[in-house]
C-alpha cells in the first residue's frame, strides 16, 4: 500500500514538472502533497502529515495560485538546456552506487527517543528551534514588506 | 549506510532520490521563474520524506519536529520568492528567466 | 541569561520597530538600532574580559522555574565571531544613518538588519546542527530582503538569482543534516561527535557543496557578483562582511573540525577549491569597471585564501585562516562602504563615468587607500600579517606551488584595486561631477573608524593574536575533542 502511495507522489511530482500549463502543474503538486501527507500518516507521523497537507497543500499552493493569477498563466516554449538524459544517467549511477554499498554498509548507533509525547519534544526538547522559527517568520514578513509595499517614509 | 535504517528499506531511498533528481532537473532546465520555485518545493518534499522514513520506529517524534520546522521555513522562502516574481513581472512584464540574463554571473 | 541577549535583543527590537515608527519616523529608529548594535558590541567585549581563556561552555536558559532547555554554546571561536558580527553591524548601522536618505523605508531596513544580526548570532551560539540550519535560513531570507530594497530592475534580477542559488545551497546542507540524522538519530553536535564516523562520504560531499554555495567558492560563486552589483551598498557590506563568513566559513569549520574531524579527502578538497577561488576571483576582477562588482570578485578571492588556510589543517594554517577571516571583515566592509559613499555622492559607481574625486572627497579617498593597501597585503597594515602567515603555512606544508600562487594573486589584487582607485579618485575631475561634496558626518565617521581599526590591528597585531585568535585556533585544533568536553553553566 505504501508503495502505491509513494508511486502517486512521484508521478504527480513528475507531472508538475513536465506539464505545460502552470495552473495544472500547481494542482498536480497539490495532489502530490496530499499523497505525501497520507504516507506520513501511515509511518506513524500524524503531526507531520497534518502539517504537510494543511500547510503545503494549502498555504503554499494558495500563494502559487495567487502569483499565477497576478502574472498571467502562459508558459513559453521551454526547450531544456540540459537534456533529461543527463539526469537519467546520473540517477542510474546513483542507484548502482547505492546497490553496491548496501551489503557493506555498517549500522551506526541509533538512539531511540526519550520523550513521552510530541508536545514535550517540540516545546522542551527543541525549544531553541521555536526561536529560530520566530526569526524566520520575522524575516519573511519584513522581506515581503520590503519587496511589495511602498516605504512608509515616502520616496 | 542509509538503506539499513530506512523504514521498509530501499523503496523510500529510491523515491527520495527520484524526488531530488526531479527537483534539480526542474530548477536547472526550466525558464519560467515560477517553475523554478516549484522545483525547490519538490526538493523540500524529498528531504521531508527522507527524514520521516529515516526516523521511523524510534525517532519519529524528533523527526516530526524537524519536518514541521522545515515546512515553516519553506513557506517563508516561497513567500519571499513569489513576491520577487510579482515584482519582476511588474517591472518588466515577463517572468522568463532568459530576459534576466543581463548580469552574467 | 546573559548569552541570550545576543539573539533576543535584536529580535524583540525588530518586532517593535513598526510600532516605534508611529512615534517618530526619522530619529528614533536610528538611535534605537545603533544603540542595540553598540550594546551587543559592549556585551561581547565584556564576555571577553570574563573569559577564562579556554573551554567550551554550555549555557542553559532557565525561565520561571521550568527547564526551558535552550542550550547556547560559547567557546573561543564563537567569541571571535560574535565580536566580528557586532563590530560590522555597528559600523554598517552608523553608515546607514545618512545612506538611507536615498532609499526611504528606514524602519524596514533597520528591522531587516536586526533580524539579520539576531540570526547570525543564533548561528554562532547554536549547539545543534539543525538549529544552525534554521538560523542560516533566517539570515538568508533577511539578505534577500536587503537586496530587494534596491530600486531598479537589475536588483530584482540579482535578488532572484541570489534566492534560488542560496536556497539550493541550503537544500544541500539540509540533505547532509538529514543523512546524519538518519544514521545517528540525533542532531546535537555533542552527541554526533561522540559517535565515530568512518565512511560517510556522501554526507561530506553534500556539506561541502552546500557550504560552498553559501560562501561563494568557485564553482559556486555565480550569485555573488549579480547580487552585489546593484543592491544598496549596505547589503554587500553586511553579506560579505558577516553573512558569508558565518553561514559559510564558520559553519564549514564547525562541521568539519568539531563534528566530523578533518580527513585527508576533505582537506584536499578545501585546498583545491580554495586555490581555484583565489585565481578565478583575481582574474575575473581584472576586467571589471564597476566598483561593487569588482569588489565582489575580490571577496571571492579572499574567501579562497581563508578556505585554503583552514584546509591545510596545521596550527599555523588555522591561525592564518582565522586572522585573515577577521581582517577581511574589516577591510572589505570598509571598501564596500567606500563604494556606497561614492554612489551616494555621485549617483553611480561605474568607474567609466567617474574621475578625479580625490580632491572633493578627501576622507573617502584616504580611507579607500588604506582599505586597498590592507586588502593587497602591504605592510604594516593588517592584511600583510594574515597573508604572510598563510604563505608561511603553505610553505611549511611543502606546497610551494600554492604558496607562489597565493603571493602572485596578492600582487594581482594590488594591481586591480589600484587601477580602479586611480580611475575613480585621481585624474581630472569631470565637469558633471563638479558639484559633489564629501559625504555626511556619520558615513565619514564609520569609514574613518574602520580605517583606524585597520591600522591599529596592523601595527599592534601581536597582542591581538595572542588574546583573540589563539583561543579560537585551539578550539579548531582540538577538533572533535573540543565538542565533547564542555562545562555546563546554569541559568
Amino acid at each position: 500500500m505504501n508503495a502505491l502511495l509513494l508511486a502517486g507522489v512521484l508521478i504527480f511530482a513528475g507531472l508538475a514538472v513536465f506539464l505545460r500549463d502552470l495552473l495544472k502543474a500547481v494542482i498536480c503538486l497539490l495532489i502530490s502533497s496530499v499523497f505525501l501527507g497520507i504516507v506520513f500518516f501511515r509511518l506513524n507521523a500524524p503531526f507531520a502529515g497534518v502539517f504537510e497537507i494543511s500547510v503545503v497543500a494549502g498555504l503554499i499552493m494558495v500563494l502559487f495560485i495567487l502569483t499565477i493569477s497576478l502574472t498571467g498563466a502562459e508558459d513559453t516554449v521551454s526547450e531544456p538546456k540540459i537534456h533529461i538524459a543527463f539526469f537519467a544517467v546520473l540517477f542510474l549511477i546513483f542507484s548502482c552506487v547505492v546497490l553496491y554499498r548496501l551489503p557493506a554498509a555498517e549500522k551506526l548507533v541509533v538512539k531511540p527517543d526519550h520523550y513521552n509525547s510530541f508536545g514535550e519534544v517540540l516545546w522542551i526538547g527543541r525549544a531553541f528551534d521555536m526561536i529560530g522559527q520566530i526569526s524566520v517568520i520575522f524575516a519573511g514578513v519584513f522581506v515581503l514588506l520590503a519587496v511589495v509595499g511602498r516605504g512608509r517614509n515616502g520616496k | 549506510m542509509v538503506n539499513n535504517s530506512l523504514a521498509g528499506g530501499l523503496i523510500y531511498a529510491y523515491s527520495f532520490a527520484v524526488l531530488i533528481f526531479i527537483g534539480f532537473y526542474c530548477i536547472f532546465a526550466r525558464r519560467n521563474m515560477i517553475r523554478i520555485l516549484i522545483g525547490l518545493e519538490i526538493i523540500s518534499k524529498g528531504i521531508a520524506l527522507l527524514i520521516i522514513s529515516g526516523g521511523y520506529p524510534d525517532n519519529i517524534l524528533v523527526a516530526q519536529a524537524l519536518v514541521i520546522t522545515i515546512i515553516v521555513i519553506e513557506v517563508c522562502v516561497m513567500a519571499a520568492g513569489l513576491s520577487l516574481v510579482i515584482k519582476a513581472y511588474k517591472q518588466s512584464d515577463s517572468i522568463d528567466i532568459r530576459t534576466f540574463s543581463k548580469l552574467k554571473g | 541569561m546573559f548569552l541570550f541577549v545576543f539573539i533576543g535583543l535584536p529580535l524583540v527590537l525588530a518586532g517593535f520597530m513598526p510600532v516605534i515608527t508611529r512615534i517618530s519616523k526619522r530619529i528614533l529608529p536610528d538611535i534605537l538600532g545603533n544603540l542595540c548594535f553598540f550594546l551587543l558590541l559592549v556585551a561581547s567585549l565584556s564576555i571577553f574580559h570574563l573569559w577564562p581563556g579556554a573551554g567550551r561552555f554550555y549555557h542553559t536558559l532557565v525561565w520561571f522555574d521550568s527547564n526551558l532547555n535552550i542550550p547556547l554554546v560559547l567557546d573561543g571561536f564563537s567569541l571571535l565571531m560574535i565580536f566580528i558580527s557586532s563590530f560590522v553591524a555597528l559600523s554598517v548601522g552608523l553608515f546607514s544613518i545618512n545612506y538611507l536618505d536615498r532609499y526611504g523605508s528606514r524602519t524596514l531596513f533597520y528591522s531587516i538588519m536586526l533580524v539579520l544580526v539576531a540570526s547570525i548570532n543564533g548561528i554562532i551560539l547554536a549547539a545543534d546542527l539543525f538549529t544552525m540550519y534554521i538560523f542560516i535560513e533566517a539570515a538568508g531570507i533577511s539578505s534577500y530582503g536587503l537586496v530587494a530594497l534596491g530600486k531598479n530592475r537589475y536588483s530584482t534580477e540579482g535578488a532572484f538569482k541570489y534566492l534560488v542559488l542560496s536556497a539550493i545551497g541550503s537544500s544541500f546542507i539540509l540533505l547532509g543534516i538529514a543523512l546524519v540524522f538518519v544514521n545517528t538519530g540525533t542532531t546535537s553536535i555533542k552527541e554526533i561527535a561522540s559517535v565515530t564516523f568512518s565512511s560517510t562520504k556522501l554526507g561530506v560531499i553534500l556539506f561541502l557543496v552546500g557550504f560552498g554555495l553559501k560562501c561563494a567558492l568557485v564553482p559556486f560563486h555565480f550569485w555573488m557578483p549579480d547580487a552585489y552589483a546593484f543592491a544598496p551598498a549596505v547589503l554587500p557590506a553586511m553579506s560579505s562582511g558577516i553573512f558569508v563568513k558565518v553561514a559559510g566559513v564558520y559553519s564549514l569549520c564547525r562541521v568539519f573540525f568539531n563534528v566530523f574531524g578533518l580527513s585527508f579527502a576533505v582537506s584536499s578538497a578545501m585546498i583545491y577549491l580554495g586555490i581555484i577561488s583565489i585565481l578565478a576571483g583575481a582574474f575575473l576582477a581584472l576586467g571589471q569597471t564597476q566598483l561593487r562588482r569588482m569588489l565582489a570578485f575580490s571577496s571571492i578571492s579572499q574567501i579562497g585564501y581563508v578556505i585554503v588556510a583552514f584546509g591545510i589543517g596545521t596550527p599555523l594554517g588555522i591561525i592564518g585562516g582565522l586572522l585573515h577571516l577577521f581582517y577581511h571583515s574589516i577591510f572589505k566592509v570598509l571598501l564596500f562602504l567606500n563604494a556606497g559613499a561614492v554612489e551616494y555622492a555621485t549617483g553611480t559607481d561605474e568607474s567609466k563615468s567617474l574621475g578625479g574625486l580625490g580632491g572633493k572627497m578627501p576622507f573617502t579617498s584616504g580611507t579607500n587607500i588604506i582599505g586597498i593597501l590592507s586588502a593587497a597585503g602591504v605592510p604594516p597594515l593588517n592584511g600583510f600579517w594574515s597573508k604572510l602567515i598563510i604563505v608561511i603555512a603553505l610553505v611549511q606544508a611543502k606546497m610551494f606551488l600554492y604558496a607562489f600562487i597565493a603571493v602572485f594573486a596578492s600582487v594581482l589584487t594590488l594591481w586591480y584595486l589600484l587601477l580602479i582607485q586611480r580611475r575613480i579618485f585621481f585624474g581630472k575631475l569631470k565637469e558633471t561631477l563638479a558639484h559633489v561634496n564629501e559625504v555626511p558626518f556619520w558615513m565619514t565617521l564609520s569609514m574613518v573608524g574602520l580605517a583606524l581599526f585597520c591600522v591599529w590591528t596592523g601595527v599592534a597585531f601581536a597582542p591581538f593574536i595572542s588574546r583573540w585568535i589563539l583561543p579560537a585556533a585551539q578550539v579548531l585544533i582540538d577538533g572533535v575533542r573540543a565538542s565533547l568536553n564542555a562545562f555546563i553553566i546554569g541559568g
